[in-house]
């Protein structure tokens, strides 16, 4: 494929029926009849020694200096190495970008280096050429520009070239982002026949450079279905040895090993190991069951060498004992279902006016924050339903999960009756998540299980088929037998099925809570299967729910439920989770519940013991301070609060002031006044940047509360105006951006956030369709200046009516005008004047 | 190698924020108090550096080989560049620009080095940004001043280091700065190799990923090297500094 095609953002989605041949498996049976197979050592360090500078780029050499390249292989082989990697670990599209080579070009090049040194191998011998692929050198998102989509299309890039030059299997290696190896396997999987060896780079910590941990590489990896994993570089053998030991207790797939000769200089980056060392060290690596040794930075031939003398004669340990259990995870942390784990529902628009609002103007920060709460409550798992009649779920789906991922720690759960968001959901999903649901129907069965088993997800089976919910524990018994098998024969491991034995509803159906949980019972002990249940489902229509779903809760975890659904922030459901946690002996010596109520004070006294309600600003605040604002004569207290930027009392404040006033009048005579007068305090240069911050964020509070009783009266609209906000191409630096927006959202404009590194023609896209009166672009750095002015060019040639504001570091008011903006914004008050100006 | 912790000095994050010498109010100050302990635990202090024998070789020649002109943008490119350019031997690095050249006018050697706090830094303040803006503008500046610790306390060493031997250092100076171009970043990067080694890539917009790292030069010399780098005179944000609209330094 040429360079220019991997431009094309397309989002490869494949169907559910996708089946890998058989090839990867006879590969691999074929070497594990061996005890060993020998990798080979570094290229690069063996290109410098033949002269290569540093920085300069190696992969190139395949192609201007073939014999050094296949020189190198030859070394390796002839000092064992089975198995040889070729010489293009950066030819992708992005490293190779200004070297007039195109990626087919060097791949085959290197490949067919590998290739003709195995060819020549002394003796016959057999050896085979790994497609080596590192990197692309260029962050993901959302720290980095690079997308998903365009990643798997680089990685895609390499692999078909590397395959058609006659590659035997594709490695992936000194990787650090999880994310990104996702990107890589799913291209793999797709687009070839390879079998598929993955090594992670970690430092000592146990966390690779972007945080992902050992088991997370396990638990995400093993579900996807590569053929072995290990980790490589960063450090010398003694050093990975503990994380080797880490990660052979957290995966059955056999392990690659490829360590550094020992740590770098920082100075010279000359290594302090030598041959005799790593060998005598590598050796101990026998025990954890390693099947795959080579060595990386600062090896060499004779490394090898002296490995596969010491292992020589040595027996590998075929059967590890690892212990099989459920697992989910982030990049960051697994989640292991050895205790109740608490799932968060309320990222959900059911029934809530407020969230779909959210859901329809795109606000996601509003789902963002739902999350981050739940989190915050206590939750180990977050259920995400992003449905709504109106929306494109698909695509809303993968906006929530790449957007909920970088600032929760926490595993997903993707909830929807609609496959494509489900899949494209798992597709951009980093970690291994659980897919709510499949049910006992066949035909949902069929459908679903594939594109679970492909993307290594667990999944919720409900305990209910095309008949509807049985009436009996037996029957669902059954249900849940059915969905397990069918699982189990897709490939999902047991481990990996979860099952709902469903809540109903105990004013219409008394007699069925006592099945529900007679059946969670049946499941856990004759199954052995983890059990989920939507427990507030069993209160509707009885007063003082909250009891009746406590209760229940408590019920159900005492009969074997252990991934109950709740609302996290409803705190009498997390004591009951905390208390059974101490009664069960699970959180033991109480640690978790003393450290969460040591300071518990029964409600009573809680109130009695906090401040008195004295919370009268110290002055009248007048407009006598010259900002012309009028302070209502009610209205001192809110004033204040917004002042000095707390939330808890601006809340109050409004809650107080609903009473006598109505909704607009809060927002026009109140609140924005009080933002005015900071924005005055801040203009004058009496606050700075963190104050305005913080009494947005109180103002905001109040703006919450209004909105959410609006909706309610089916009312959505304080909207002034819409006003599009984007960090402009090449530029990742948003913060300034996200200041402007949560400012000009305080005074009542809907922003529509196009986020960072946006192209110029996406910005006309959404200013026409949305019929946009006012753009505002950012830029930090003098490199994205240029797409900057481009973006303006295209919105006017455009020829839509429309105002343009600039902001950023490098920008000045001069250069705002020479570039065609209309207004230059200095700070983000100045942007909430030209909004006043251009809408109103 | 030496670990060094980050330390953040909390009167230049202010200075960031703009405050000029003003007080501190309660909320403010205990949002700084949090930011400080959010990267110690989240920050992963990492670094790299070399030393090449210096080169005097033709610009054009170097032109060639970076394929890298002048930044346009920079009020100090305006004068004729000089006709010589500067490469790190056995490296691919070519330093262009009056800049470097004054710089290094007087060293045979350089040292080239790239520093990092870490990509979690980058994760928290892209937290914190959902839940608390201001939270999040202070652990950014927070968070650029602990990079600079990072870098001047490894200068420090270095420096003791080679004073003992009798030769001196200049300037820590990086692309970007003068005319010294900005895309010199990814060479540097594969120079060092920076992003197996510490985690540093750069966009193709030349920008860094972590956010909050440092890739620079500093010369050796057989002489004591005068701090060119001091005083607006020098700053390429000469131009546009709100401090100097002010009245005021940015130093002061």
């Amino acid at each position: 494929m040429p360079a220019e095609n991997i431009n094309n953002n397309t989002e490869t989605v494949t169907s559910g029926n996708f089946v890998r041949s058989d090839r990867h498996r006879e590969f691999m049976e074929e070497l594990l009849k061996n005890d060993f197979t020998f990798l080979d050592g570094a290229m690069g360090t063996m290109l410098q020694a033949a002269g290569l500078k540093l920085g300069e780029r190696p992969e190139i050499l395949s192609i201007t200096e073939p014999d050094i390249v296949s020189g190198i292989h030859k070394k390796y082989i002839d000092s064992g190495s089975d198995i040889v990697y070729s010489n293009t670990f950066s030819a992708n599209a992005y490293k190779l970008e200004g070297t007039g080579r195109s990626v087919e070009e060097v791949v085959s090049a290197a490949v067919a280096c590998a290739r003709g040194a195995a060819a020549d191998a002394p003796d016959g011998r057999k050896v085979y050429t790994a497609l080596d692929i590192g990197p692309i050198g260029e962050m993901l998102e959302p720290y980095g520009t690079l997308t998903f989509e365009k990643a798997y299309d680089m990685f895609k890039e390499m692999i078909v070239a590397g395959e058609k030059a006659g590659a035997d299997l594709v490695v992936f290696e000194t990787m650090t982002d999880l994310y990104e190896v996702r990107a890589a396997v799913l291209a793999a999987l797709e687009n070839s026949d390879l079998p598929i060896f993955v090594t992670m780079t970690f430092e000592k910590s146990g966390r690779t450079f972007t945080g992902t941990c050992v088991e997370s590489m396990a638990c995400v990896l093993e579900s996807l279905g590569v053929d072995a994993v290990g980790i490589n570089c960063s450090l010398g053998p003694a050093e990975i040895y503990p994380l080797a030991e880490r990660l052979s207790a957290a995966t059955s797939l056999p392990l690659i090993i490829k360590a550094n000769a020992g740590l770098p200089d920082p100075q010279t980056g000359d290594y302090d190991i030598g041959a005799d060392e790593f060998a005598d060290t590598m050796i101990d690596y026998i025990k954890l069951g390693v099947r795959f040794i080579g060595g990386c930075c600062g090896t060499d031939p004779e490394y090898i060498r002296q490995v596969i003398d010491r292992y020589t004669g040595r027996k590998a340990v075929r059967s590890r004992e690892v212990r099989k259990a459920s697992r989910i995870c982030t990049p960051t942390q697994v989640v292991e279902i050895d205790q109740v784990r608490v799932i968060g529902e309320r990222i959900n628009p059911t029934g809530k006016k407020r969230f779909k609002q959210a859901l329809r103007e795109n606000d996601l920060n509003y789902v963002l924050n739902q999350g981050i709460q739940q989190m915050e409550a206590g939750a180990d798992i977050l259920d995400v339903n992003v449905g709504l009649p109106g929306i494109d779920e698909p695509d809303m789906m993968v906006r929530v999960v790449k957007a909920l991922q970088p600032v929760v720690d926490i595993p997903l759960q993707l909830d929807s009756s609609n496959d494509e968001a489900i899949e494209r959901g798992l597709r951009v999903c980093n970690g291994k998540p659980i897919v709510n649901s499949v049910n006992g129907d066949p035909e949902v069965l069929h459908r679903r299980l594939p594109i679970i088993k492909k993307y290594g997800a667990a999944v919720l089976g409900l305990a209910l088929d095309e008949g509807g919910i049985p009436e009996t524990a037996e029957d669902r018994f059954k249900i849940a037998c059915r969905i397990i098998d069918t699982a189990v024969g897709y490939g999902i491991p047991k481990e990996d099925v979860f099952i709902d034995c469903l809540t109903l509803t105990v004013s219409a159906q008394q007699a069925q809570a006592v099945e529900t949980l007679k059946a969670i019972t049946m499941v856990r002990q004759q199954l052995g299967a983890h059990t989920v249940l939507g427990v507030s489902n069993i209160s509707f229509g009885l007063p003082y729910r909250e009891l009746i779903n406590h209760t229940f809760l408590t019920m159900a975890m005492d009969h074997g439920l252990d991934l109950p659904i709740i609302n996290p922030n409803v705190e009498t459901m997390m004591n009951a989770v905390r208390a059974f946690n101490v009664l069960t002996n699970v959180d033991k010596d109480s640690t978790e519940y003393i450290e969460h109520y040591a300071d518990y004070q029964p409600p009573e006294k809680a109130k009695a013991a906090a401040p008195s309600a004295d919370k009268k600003a110290e002055s009248s605040d007048s407009s006598a301070d010259g900002s012309g604002v009028i302070v209502p004569d009610d209205g001192a207290e809110l004033f204040h609060a917004v002042d000095t930027g707390l939330k808890e009392d601006t809340g109050a404040c409004i809650h107080a002031l609903l009473e006598s006033h109505d909704e607009m009048e809060l927002i026009n005579l109140y609140l924005i006044p009080a933002l005015d007068r900071v924005g005055w305090n801040f203009e004058k240069g009496k606050i700075f940047l963190p104050q305005l911050l913080n009494s947005a964020a109180a103002a905001s509070e109040g703006f919450e509360i209004i909105k959410t009783r609006l909706a309610k009266q089916g009312n959505s609209g304080v909207s002034k105006g819409k006003i599009i906000l984007a960090t402009v191409k090449g530029d990742i630096h948003d913060i300034g951006k996200n200041i402007v927006k949560i400012i000009l959202e305080n005074y009542g404009y809907q922003t529509i956030d196009l986020g960072r590194d946006v192209p110029p023609e996406t910005v006309v896209e959404t200013m026409l369709k949305e019929d946009v009166k006012l753009v505002g672009l950012s830029a930090l750095m003098t490199t994205t200046l240029d797409s900057m002015e481009e973006t303006i060019r295209q919105i006017r040639e455009s020829g839509h009516e429309c105002s343009v504001m600039v902001g950023g570091a490098v920008l000045t008011a001069d250069y705002a005008e020479k570039i065609g903006a209309d207004y230059y914004a200095e700070d983000a008050k100045a942007s909430v004047d030209i909004a006043k100006k251009v809408l109103g | 190698m030496k670990h060094y912790n980050i330390k953040v000095n909390r009167q230049e994050a202010l200075r960031y924020l703009g405050y000029r010498g003003s007080k501190v109010d309660g909320v403010v100050g205990k949002q700084l108090d949090r930011a400080v302990s959010t990267l110690e635990k989240v920050s992963v202090p990492s670094y790299i550096y070399r030393t090449a024998d210096i080169e005097i070789i033709p610009a054009a020649e170097a032109e060639l080989e970076n394929g890298s002109t002048a930044f346009p943008e920079n009020p100090t490119s305006t004068g004729k560049t000089e006709d010589k350019a500067i490469r790190l031997k056995g490296t691919s690095v070519v330093l262009t620009g009056n800049s470097a050249v004054n710089m290094l006018s007087e060293c045979s050697q350089c040292i080239m080095l790239a520093a990092t706090i870490g990509r979690q830094v980058d994760q928290a303040i892209h937290r914190s940004q959902v839940t608390d803006m201001s939270g999040a503008v202070i652990l950014d500046s927070c968070a650029s001043s602990a990079v600079e610790s990072i870098c001047d306390q490894l200068q420090a060493d270095i420096e003791a280091d080679y004073m003992s031997k009798g030769l001196y250092l200049t300037d820590r100076f990086s692309p970007g700065y003068g005319d010294l171009p900005i895309d010199l970043q990814p060479v540097i990067c594969r120079a060092l190799s920076a992003e197996k080694t510490i985690g540093l890539t750069i966009t193709s917009g030349m920008l860094m990923m972590p956010t909050k790292s440092v890739t620079a030069f500093i010369g050796i010399s057989d002489r004591p090297q005068p701090k060119r780098l001091t005083g607006c005179a020098n700053c390429s944000m000469k131009k546009y500094c709100k401090y100097r609209k002010a009245g005021v330094t940015c130093a002061s």
